[in-house]
This record gives C-alpha cells, sequence and structure tokens, in this order.
C-alpha cells in the first residue's frame, strides 16, 4: 500500500526547514510513501516551499485547504511556523488527515492540549510526532531491560545531549533541543515530572546551554545538560555529540549512549562517527507509515508531546523565576498497565 | 637553591593511624626530604599495628607529647573530620606546619580562623585536596590552562563508587563526627571543578539521596551543583551508594566556548572479561600523595602547597552550602555561608 504524502509547511525554530532537510529525503527513500503535492503556510515560508517544489518536481497548492482539499492526498507532513501549529494541527485532525508532525508538535501544553481534543473526536487519525531519538537502535532494548528490572528501580537518571555548530535558534535551545533529552528521559523513566529547576549555561541570552533539575514522584530525580557547543571536527554543523542516558538502579547502573561511536572512519583529513543501520528519521517515517497501516499508535505522539512539553514550560518558568517551579498541572503518569503483558 | 645530602629532614608527626593514613606513610616513606618521627592514635593497637608497618616509628597516644617534641616540624592530620580544627589548633600552638586531610575543619568559622591563624604566624597550612595532585585531574587543568577548548562554561564530574565505610559503627556514617558526606567527600569535586573552572563560585545547588539505607543519617549520594561568575555551571556527582558495590566509575565533561573534553569511565584502565564478569585494570598512575607531600614541604620555606588554607576553607563553604541546599531544596549563595573575603578567593 503506497500512501499519498503532502507536504504543509517549510518552517521551524529559527531558520530551520526539515521539512526539506529531513522529511522529504526520508520519505523519497521509502517505496511506501509518495509525495504528491506541497504547500506554504504563509508568506514566511512560501520561498522555501517554492524552492521544494521546484526541486522534487511537485506541483505547488495555493495554501492548506486546496491542499486538504486533494481527496488524494491521505497523510501530511507538517512543518508549520511554531507559532501557529497548534491550531493547523487541530485542523487537519478535524478534517480527518494522517499527520506527522515536526517537533516541537506545538509550543506550549495548552496549544498541545487543544490538538489532543480534536484528536479524542478522531481516533482513526494518526498524528505522530517527530520525537525520532526514540526510534535509535540501542534504545528500545534498552528501555525494555530497565524495564525489567535490569538495573532494579531506577532512581536517578544523568543525561547530556549536545549538538556541535550550527546557528543558535532565537527562541532558545531550551525549546529547540531540550525536548530531545526530555523526551528520552521520560521514555526511559516513566515516571512523572513533578519539579523543574534550570539553570542557564555560559553568559548568552537566550543560553546556548541549559541544565535541568528534575524531581519525578518516587523519590526519583533527574539532571540533563543540554545544548549546541562549538563546531567540532568530524562532526557536521548541528550534528549530534552527545546523547547519553546513565540510569542508576537500586540493584545495578547502565549507560544508554546513543552517540557512542560503532563505526570510526578516519583519514588524513577526515574524522567521523557513525552509528550502523539507518537513520533514525528513516525509522521515524517507516513508524508513522507502520502506524497508518495497521490502525495502532505511533512511536510518539500527542501525549509524548505533552509530557515534554509540561517539562520545558515548566523549566521556561524556572529560568525566569531563577527557582525551582511545579509542573502544572500534576503530570498523568504515563505508563499504562494494560500494555505490560 | 640547592638540597645537599646534609640537609636535615624534616620531622613529620602522623595523627591518625587509619586507612589514608597508610597512603600519607607510604609518601613520607619514599621521601629524603622528610621522615616520620611519631605516629599519635587514639586507639594504642592501632597506633602500634602503624608503629610495625612503618620501620618501628615511636608511637604515642598523647598528641600533645608528640607534636611538643622538638624534632617533630610538621604534622600530618588524619582523624575523624570532626577533630581537625581542635588538632590543628594545638599544632599552632606548637607552631607546627600541617597537612590536614579534607575537609580542612567542619564549620566556615573554623576554617577561616585557622587559614588567618597559620597565615599570621608564617606557617604552613595546607588541605589534603589530593585530587589535584592525581594524573586525571593534572591532566584535565593543563588541558584547560593552554586554552585547548577555551573558556569553560559546563564542567561534569562524577566519582561513582558501592559502599565501602563498613557498618554502623563507621564514623562516617555519624554527622556528628563526619560532618556528613558533603564535608567529607564533597570537597574533593567541589575543589577540582572550582581549580579546573578558575572563576568564583557564586552558588550551590544541590540534592542527595540514601541509596544504600533510608535510615542512614547521611546522604551516600550527592549531586551538587555549582554556579560560578560569569555563567559557568559545574555538576558534581560523589557517591558511596551505587550498585553494583564493585563500582569504580569516574566520568568527566568539560565544554568550553571552542570545545569539548570528555574523559569516559574506564578510558584509562585495561578492561578483562573472566568468568566473574567484566573488571578493569587500573593502569600505573604517579604518585600523588608524594607530588602533593613535596608541594607541602615546599611550602614551608616559601613554596605553595597544592591547594592553600584559603582553597580548603572555600571548599568547606561550598560545602556547607550544599547541605544546606540539600535539605531546603533551593540555591544557596555562598555569601550566605561565608564572608566575601573568603568567597572572593576563589581562583
Amino acid at each position: 500500500m503506497t500512501l499519498n504524502v503532502g507536504l504543509l509547511g517549510f518552517a521551524g525554530f529559527g531558520g530551520q526547514d526539515h521539512q526539506s532537510t529531513m522529511y522529504v529525503p526520508a520519505l523519497q527513500r521509502n517505496p511506501r510513501a509518495r509525495v504528491t503535492v506541497a504547500a506554504s503556510v504563509d508568506a514566511s515560508d512560501r520561498q522555501a516551499a517554492a524552492s521544494a517544489a521546484a526541486r522534487w518536481s511537485l506541483p505547488l497548492a495555493a495554501d492548506v485547504d486546496a491542499l486538504l482539499a486533494d481527496p488524494a492526498v491521505d497523510a501530511v507532513v507538517v512543518c508549520a511556523p511554531v507559532a501557529r501549529r497548534g491550531e493547523i494541527l487541530a485542523d487537519i485532525v478535524d478534517r480527518g488527515r494522517h499527520v506527522l508532525a515536526d517537533k516541537p508538535l506545538a509550543l506550549t501544553a495548552p496549544e498541545i492540549r487543544a490538538v489532543r481534543t480534536a484528536a479524542t473526536e478522531r481516533p482513526e487519525v494518526v498524528v505522530a510526532v517527530a520525537h525520532h531519538r526514540r526510534l535509535h537502535p540501542t534504545l528500545a532494548p534498552a528501555v525494555a531491560a530497565i524495564a525489567a528490572g535490569r538495573v532494579g528501580l531506577p532512581w536517578n537518571l544523568q543525561a547530556d545531549f549536545m549538538v556541535a555548530g550550527g546557528a543558535m535558534v532565537p527562541e532558545g535551545e531550551l525549546r529547540n533541543l531540550g525536548l530531545y533529552p526530555v523526551d528520552l528521559t521520560l521514555v526511559i523513566l516513566e515516571v512523572p515530572v513533578e519539579r523543574v529547576h534550570a539553570f542557564a549555561v555560559g553568559p548568552d541570552t537566550p543560553p546556548s546551554s541549559v541544565l535541568l533539575l528534575l524531581d519525578h514522584a518516587n523519590g526519583v530525580t533527574s539532571t540533563i545538560t543540554v545544548g549546541r557547543a562549538a563546531p567540532l571536527l568530524g562532526t557536521a554543523p548541528g550534528g549530534i555529540v552527545l546523547d547519553r542516558y546513565r540510569v542508576s538502579g537500586t540493584h545495578g547502573t547502565t549507560t544508554v549512549d546513543l552517540a557512542r561511536p560503532a563505526l570510526e572512519v578516519r583519514t588524513a583529513d577526515r574524522y567521523e562517527t557513525t552509528w550502523t543501520g539507518g537513520s533514525t528519521v528513516d525509522a521515524l517515517v517507516a513508524d508513522w507509515l507502520d502506524a497508518i497501516e495497521q490502525g495502532r499508535p505511533p512511536a510518539a505522539g500527542i501525549a509524548a508531546a505533552l509530557a515534554v512539553a509540561e517539562v520545558l514550560d515548566a523549566a521556561e518558568r524556572s529560568l525566569a523565576s531563577g527557582r525551582p517551579e511545579p509542573v502544572s498541572p500534576p503530570q498523568a503518569p504515563t505508563h499504562d498497565p494494560k500494555d505490560d503483558a | 637553591m640547592s638540597e645537599t645530602a646534609a640537609a636535615p629532614r624534616i620531622g613529620v608527626v602522623v595523627v591518625g593511624t587509619g586507612v589514608i593514613a597508610n597512603l600519607h606513610l607510604a609518601a613520607l616513606r619514599a621521601s629524603r626530604r622528610a621522615e616520620v618521627v611519631r605516629l599519635v592514635d587514639v586507639n594504642p593497637a592501632r597506633a602500634a599495628a602503624a608503629s610495625l608497618a612503618n620501620g618501628g616509628a615511636p608511637w604515642t597516644t598523647d598528641l600533645q607529647e608528640a607534636i611538643g617534641d622538638p624534632g617533630c616540624q610538621a604534622v600530618v592530620v588524619c582523624t575523624p573530620n570532626s577533630t581537625h580544627a581542635s588538632i590543628a589548633r594545638a599544632c599552632l600552638d606548637a607552631g607546627r606546619h600541617v597537612l590536614m586531610e579534607k575537609p580542612m575543619a567542619t564549620t566556615v568559622a573554623d576554617a577561616m580562623e585557622l587559614s588567618a591563624g597559620f597565615r599570621e604566624r608564617g606557617l604552613s597550612l595546607a588541605a589534603a585536596h589530593t585530587h589535584r595532585a592525581y594524573d586525571y585531574s593534572r591532566t584535565v587543568k593543563q588541558s584547560i590552562d593552554e586554552g585547548t577548548v577555551g573558556v569553560p562554561r559546563l564542567i561534569r564530574m562524577s566519582l561513582l563508587g558501592g559502599w565501602i565505610w563498613g557498618d554502623w559503627r563507621a564514623w562516617v556514617t555519624r554527622p556528628e563526627l563526619s560532618g556528613g558526606h558533603p564535608l567529607h567527600n564533597g570537597v574533593h569535586l567541589l575543589d577540582t571543578v572550582t581549580w579546573w573552572m578558575g572563576r568564583r563560585p557564586v552558588a550551590v545547588r544541590a540534592r542527595g539521596a540514601r541509596p544504600t539505607s533510608a535510615a542512614l543519617r547521611i546522604d551516600d549520594y550527592l549531586e551538587m551543583v555549582v554556579t560560578y561568575a560569569d555563567g559557568g555551571v559545574a555538576v558534581c556527582e560523589m557517591s558511596r551508594g551505587h550498585r553494583p558495590g564493585g563500582i569504580a566509575q569516574r566520568d568527566l565533561l568539560v565544554v568550553g566556548d571552542s570545545g569539548l573534553l570528555t574523559m569516559r569511565d574506564g578510558a584509562d584502565a585495561t578492561p578483562v572479561l573472566t568468568e566473574s564478569g567484566v573488571s578493569a585494570i587500573p593502569a600505573q598512575g604517579s604518585d600523588a600523595f608524594a607530588r602533593q607531600l613535596d608541594a607541602w614541604l615546599d611550602s614551608m620555606s616559601g613554596g605553595a602547597p597544592l591547594a592553600t588554607s584559603v582553597d580548603g576553607a572555600l571548599a568547606v563553604a561550598m560545602a556547607v552550602a550544599v547541605d544546606e541546599s540539600i535539605r531546603s531544596g533551593e540555591t544557596v549563595p555562598l555569601d550566605r555561608v561565608g564572608p566575601e573575603a573568603l568567597v572572593g578567593a576563589g581562583r
């Protein structure tokens, strides 16, 4: 079964256009998807949309209405300007199209809840959000082992997520990059966050890096450093250089390291590290297509996006106040015991 | 300056003959500049055993007798933490140089009084912040000082170990004797990261846990966040509560303006896989205690020890702030714990 996919929006934080840089190439590589049409959201991404349409020989729809009016569009990949994502995604869900949403799904928790409300009315619609690091081949087996009690009861997690080089995002790296390690911390622990204390690292405003101290339920604590370091040899601009999660449990300790180089390549003028297997974005697209075909939830959906946004919202309040801030309203437990075998 | 064969050895008294004293004693035995003239311990059996292991050095349970002897010029103190200040005072009154095991004292007031007192009398009071002498630490410091990664902005230092303190009898587990874990071990990391960061610490935010037992009266796991002038942040983890009990994990990260430095756990050890599991064979390092001893001996004639009494007092202040932060759940500014004269002294 081949899915007809429309592309809506070529925008994101700062000058990001994940549509062109990540999703279209991944869709082109997947024989189960056919990109059929593109559209910009507004004047701000019109140029990028036109370039993409030319580059990939796609018809350009006039606007979102024209794109969705095409009955042959089964699903949409959305990279709208961040401030408009909540409203646009709710609209697309209302109109019954499956969605792959660029991260963040929307900027704040209240906006994500509005999308959730629309999705509740349309349970057959698949809404996936691009928390693509969840699809790293190291992660699922490690999480399964932890969930099976391999290290006992986790009581602490330490995480580092750093990219090297690339353009700083004016909206702040807390919102841009912070999403990734917060998401994986929640995936690994599945213990709700109660309180966040955030620290700016370095002299810049907004800070290039942030330290997050999370207090979870059950006395569990986690600590996340996240940010953008200087450009480094052997890492593409904006490439990930640290992505690791050390879990300390009552009966053991493990470090899940997604950036550990499985393969190192050195020549006279190159130093590169890479993982074996395909990219996490390819895996994200494949998972989305599977979810649509099989009528099952995607690897990351609205609940995942909401849980992360609640933590980032509290982190933002903490940066402003200089004090620990409660997650408000309190997080719902994300683990459903019905999922246990 | 020539050191002739005729230069008299500095007579050193070692007070407290427990585990850490053995490392100081080994360095003293190997030194040509110093010699052990007396061992002191409140426990005669332990003192006698240490004497036997150290060429029959004379021993006593009487501190005043030992430090009052004209053959004693300097004292190494390795006793439980709550006794450090009073022993240091006795040595100051007796006109002796002191190398004080960490923490230099268990209160900021004691630390500052001692630091000033020794300086006024022209005597050396050095803090045994031995991590400044270890190879890994010196290598990181050198790399930072050379400007390799630019100005450090984020430092992570994690020392994870299992339970080694014995049982409920161990003095470390009693905060009235140890001062608590921030003062007992936390100071090592607080001092080391401040040394690396090279800037003034401003505030501390810490969280503790008691993974080995909820009935403990100290936190065997510490997470200490230190913020520095101009936005530097250090995250320090010190654990004696990790599992498995044989874990010995050291992890370092320095993120600077122009680069990144990582030292992964086990990076300088040889892994060996046997029927009983994976373990590591450490590399042979240079002698940190010997290096620390030499610097202290130098400081008796105008040189600088690896960690001065001001460094020692600053570490005490940071540890006291860590303790307050753990209890309150809030950030503690260092000027609430110690005067500007102390807190502004961080180099």
